[in-house]
């Protein structure tokens, strides 16, 4: 990555202050702000030669702004990449006076103050930034994606083409700061490779499949010949793939899949969703929602985890917590508006983008590992699907039905034994979560969301 | 692509300055407004060429956003936005060099082409300097001058959230929640290309969105659904009667339609898992296309031989009945552009012709490699990333059959009307789209509405089991968002009522199997 630059560079505290100023000027009675700023850089080989290179820099402010009026608070937020101060003072008054003109919601206001304070047993830094990121020089990152994607083609003579490899890395840095006077700050690192190899059969027949690694250290990546390995044997095993009879059958869901799969739970413990009514698991606090092989938590303080956070989007201090405890629902995901809304403390859980309000979401969102390895637990099952891909469908979380498209190999006798292709599996997430009788031990701890592989004793699988 | 929710005219490459217009349609005009000159766009062309380069161009946007919402019965929410930045780009051979950002000055644009050109090893020589400059001729969606949608109106829109919110509650008691958004962008696009031109294209783009939950107290069941619309058009078109069969305006259309489709899941019973024969309904359905074959015919796919068509122009794909265009020249169309984001104007783009596949849909970079002209589908999501070849509003032309009679000819299928999304694996060609509203059919008449169930095909052949095609062809109602390579762009779909053949089915419902 290039570094040198004739221009100064912005000081982004100081802007997002300038625009607090602005919107108390204009008549806001509480504002937050937040900005980012970083750079980064992605290089893109395919079958051997650089074909891309991109260089990145953003930055961007957001601002909420709180207008009191007859009946309560107002919210408005606004957002822009121009943070020079005529840019900033025209956006945050058309805010507020935008702000006068909608509807007071009791439910809005500030943060409650004193929780931005550190919780006792929190890590002092989660250690996010890497030199060694933000120093890779173009030609190292460039001989990485070759490796890599050569490590993919290597492995076999029917892979014959490639998407490519990819390399990104950058750093980002971001303030938020309050009209309450709280400022906080965090920077981060981060790197990522891919490769997506193609392979043909040789009767017209190609299948593409990828792998990748992502991490806020670079010692933290896996090595270019194992993620080309990994890709080339994702891509292999689908060769040949069939189309299997519509049958019910026990399913296992490969850890990606697996992974995918836990945002059903987290998408609807969603505060937003619980308090409009609009959620599988309303109702269902406290109450047993899954298999007791599934416990599911939010660790905000994994150290140099893909997405960790001493601070929330609303300046307050995270804490790690125990969403779903051997099957039984232990808590709603909660920022401080939800949390009014629900009657309850906030669960310092705020997402925030630049463009818009706070609203709840997760960090590292980790299933528990089970006892046995997953070989084991494909063994111990006569027949079944083993879903290594979705293709589009998915979980619904306001109904509870689950219906998607996805790839994998049939299960005979215990043994993997033909990829198939082309069904759909269905059920609804009440059932699929209750059935699950089998939990594999290997989660990957690299990912910010991941689960294990898992088994659902039972599902519809639509094909032929 | 998702839903979150015409006539060809002839291209021109000459670009003039149109007089008595807003003054963000004259391109000097625009230039300056980023406090920039032709000189500054000529010195960062300049450093770009001083490499030996294929082709380049300088990306400069600007896009002033504004979205409210209505939620438990109040304005409660509403955000405004200015993004702007710039990306210069530097192509030789299949190679690309970009760099972008967001501070817009003559120092961070030569900074950026320095970067950008690092691409090609070659010393370079000279290039056109950028010397006519214009808006696009054409006039798809053409803005109004005085009023900008995005500070004036306010109170009309606030209104209108409110009226749509009475309306949807007021439609059945069992309707406990309902969220409406307005929201509207204005995107002004400067594009200087290699051979001196500098195109200025203001693009509108607005959408409503209403979505409504249905709680039934008895069966303890909820179910939520979505409707609206939107184009490349401002605010007073929300309020135009739909059709002149249908008297209602169509925001009130929307509001009923969310309200109905979740009442209407309230009751309806587990779709079936299976092989059978499916009919989609007119319009968003459209989405088949966009999936099974139009993601599969993008030049880029196609150039590196990865994807499922690559090298199958002149062979059949398709039924005779099938003719599939791509086309960008629709007016107020949300898929529609006067000019793609590399400078080129769009076109009307006959991908499949009475079931013969007949060509790819090209940006500039695909379309040289390939050797063919581009076709007008170079889009970028905005100024931070890469032109991709992507489709504009993809749709089948109208066939000669009676929809009732398409229906009738079904022993046991499964009568689609409306879709949540979609997605296609381009390599294998296996595609998937999500039913919204769908409905069994029992010896040839529509009876009772199925869950959200899953279809699944294979793209390069399942236009092949197309038996019949209506004569009632049918645009979305504008609200598709196609995602590729991480690069989100608005995009329309549209079909006329037709019957396939064989789709396979993904409901829980493994007892009830469709006909073999």
């Amino acid at each position: 990555m290039s570094s040198d630059t004739n221009e100064v560079e912005t000081d982004l505290a100081d802007r997002c202050a300038y625009a607090l100023q602005a919107a108390t000027k204009a008549g806001a009675s509480f504002a937050d702000a937040m900005v980012m700023g970083g750079r980064s850089t992605s290089v893109k080989v395919r079958l051997g030669e650089v074909i891309e290179v991109v260089q990145s820099r953003d930055q961007g402010l957001g601002v909420r702004v709180l207008v009191d009026g007859p009946g309560g608070l107002r919210t408005v937020t606004t957002s822009t990449s121009d943070l020079g101060d005529a840019a900033i003072t025209r956006l945050v008054e058309q805010a507020v006076a935008m702000a006068r003109r909608t509807a007071p919601d009791p439910f809005a206001g500030p943060p409650e103050a004193g929780l931005e304070a550190p919780v006792p047993g929190a890590p002092g830094d989660l250690d996010t930034y890497d030199d060694a990121v933000v120093r890779l020089d173009a030609d190292r990152a460039i001989g990485l994606a070759l490796a890599t994607e050569r490590a993919a083609l290597d492995v076999d003579p029917r892979l014959t083409n490639s998407e490519g490899a990819e390399m990104g890395w950058g750093f980002s840095e971001l303030h938020l700061l309050t009209s309450a006077g709280v400022h906080r700050y965090r920077r981060s690192s981060s790197a990522s490779l891919w490769t997506t190899p193609v392979a043909d059969d040789g009767q017209g027949n190609k299948q593409s499949d990828y792998w990748y690694t992502s991490a806020r250290h670079f010692a933290d990546l896996e090595d270019p010949s194992v993620v080309g390995q990994k890709a080339a044997q994702r891509t292999l095993r689908r060769l040949g793939a069939r189309k299997p009879k519509t049958a019910e059958v026990p399913v296992i869901f490969e850890s990606p899949m697996a992974s995918r799969l836990i945002g059903s739970i987290a998408g609807g413990a969603n505060g937003a969703s619980i308090f409009r009514d609009a959620s599988w698991l309303c109702g269902k606090l406290g109450q047993s929602i899954a298999s007791p092989l599934v416990t599911l938590s939010d660790n905000p303080w994994i150290v140099r985890g893909a997405a960790s956070r001493l601070f929330d989007g609303e300046g307050l201090s995270t804490q790690p917590m125990t969403l779903v405890d051997r099957g039984v629902l232990k808590t709603w995901i909660l920022d401080t508006y939800t949390g009014k809304k629900l009657g309850l403390p906030t669960t310092r859980s705020a997402g925030r983008g630049l463009g818009g309000s706070p609203s709840p979401t997760t960090t590292n969102l980790w299933m528990d590992n089970g006892e046995v390895s997953l070989a084991a637990l494909i063994a111990d099952t006569k027949f079944g699907l083993f879903v290594t891909d979705s293709v589009g469908g998915g979980a619904n979380t306001v109904t509870g039905d689950y219906s998607q498209g996805v790839v994998g190999l049939w299960i005979e006798n215990g043994e993997l034994a033909y990829p198939v292709e082309e069904l759909t599996i269905a059920s609804t997430l009440p059932a699929m979560w209750a059935a699950i009788d089998g939990v594999a031990n290997d989660r990957d701890p690299r990912k910010s969301t991941s689960a294990p592989s898992f088994r659902v004793a039972k599902m519809t699988v639509a094909g032929a | 692509m998702h839903d979150p929710q015409a006539a060809p005219r002839s291209p021109s490459h000459d670009a003039r300055p149109i007089d008595g217009r807003a003054p963000t349609l004259d391109p000097h005009a625009a230039l300056a407004r980023f406090g920039l000159s032709s000189s500054d766009l000529d010195a960062a062309m300049g450093a770009l060429f001083e490499r030996k380069i294929d082709d380049g161009d300088i990306f400069i946007e600007h896009v002033e956003a504004e979205a409210v919402l209505i939620d438990e019965g109040l304005v409660k929410k509403g955000s405004r936005a200015i993004h702007q930045g710039f990306g210069v780009r530097a192509v030789t051979g299949d190679k690309t060099g970009y760099a972008h950002a967001d501070v817009i000055s003559r120092a961070s644009l030569l900074e950026a082409a320095r970067a950008a050109r690092a691409i090609a090893s070659t010393e370079g020589g000279a290039h056109a300097l950028t010397a006519s400059a214009g808006h696009t001729q054409r006039e798809l969606y053409p803005v109004a001058d005085e009023r900008d949608p995005l500070t004036g109106d306010l109170s009309e829109k606030l209104a209108l959230l409110e009226a749509i919110d009475k309306r949807a509650r007021a439609y059945d008691s069992r309707i406990t929640q309902v969220q409406a958004s307005f929201s509207a962008e204005r995107r002004i696009v400067l594009i200087a290309t290699a051979d001196g031109r500098l195109v200025v294209d203001v693009r509108p783009l607005s959408r409503l969105s209403v979505s409504c939950i249905a709680v039934d107290p008895v069966k303890n069941l909820r179910q939520s659904a979505s409707a609206g619309g939107g184009g490349r058009w401002e605010m007073p078109l929300f309020s135009m009667p739909v059709s002149l069969a249908d008297g209602r305006l169509r925001w009130e259309r929307w509001a009923d339609e969310a309200a109905r489709r979740a009442l209407l899941l309230l009751d309806a019973v587990d779709a079936p898992a299976g092989t059978m024969d499916i009919v989609l309904g007119p319009g968003w359905p459209g989405i088949l296309l966009h999936e099974a074959v139009g993601h599969g015919l993008e030049g880029d796919f196609n150039r590196r031989g990865s994807s499922a068509f690559s090298g199958r122009v002149g062979q059949s794909v398709a039924s005779p009945l099938v003719t599939v265009v791509d086309d960008g020249t629709i007016e107020h169309r949300r898929g529609s552009l006067n000019v793609d984001d590399e400078g080129t104007p769009t076109q009307r783009n006959v991908l499949i012709e009475n079931g013969v596949l007949k060509g790819y849909l090209q940006d500039r970079m695909n379309a040289r490699l390939m050797g063919v002209a581009p076709t007008g589908n170079g889009r970028r999501e905005s100024y931070a990333h890469v032109p991709l070849p992507r489709m504009t509003n993809t749709f089948m032309l109208a066939g000669q059959d009676d929809p009732q009679d398409i229906i009738a000819g079904v022993k046991r299928g499964i009568y689609a009307v409306a879709f949540g999304g979609g997605q296609v694996d381009t390599t294998s060609g296996k595609f998937t789209f999500s039913g919204a509203e769908a409905y069994l059919i029992e010896d040839g008449k529509v009876t009772a509405p199925v869950r959200g169930a899953t279809f699944i095909g294979n793209g390069p052949d399942v236009l092949t089991r197309v038996v019949a095609v209506g004569h009632d062809l049918s645009l979305d109602d504008g609200v598709g968002v196609c995602g590729k390579s991480g690069q989100s762009v608005p995009v329309g779909v549209g079909l006329p009522t037709v019957r396939v053949n064989e789709v396979t089915v993904g409901g829980v419902n493994a007892g009830a199997r469709g006909a073999a």
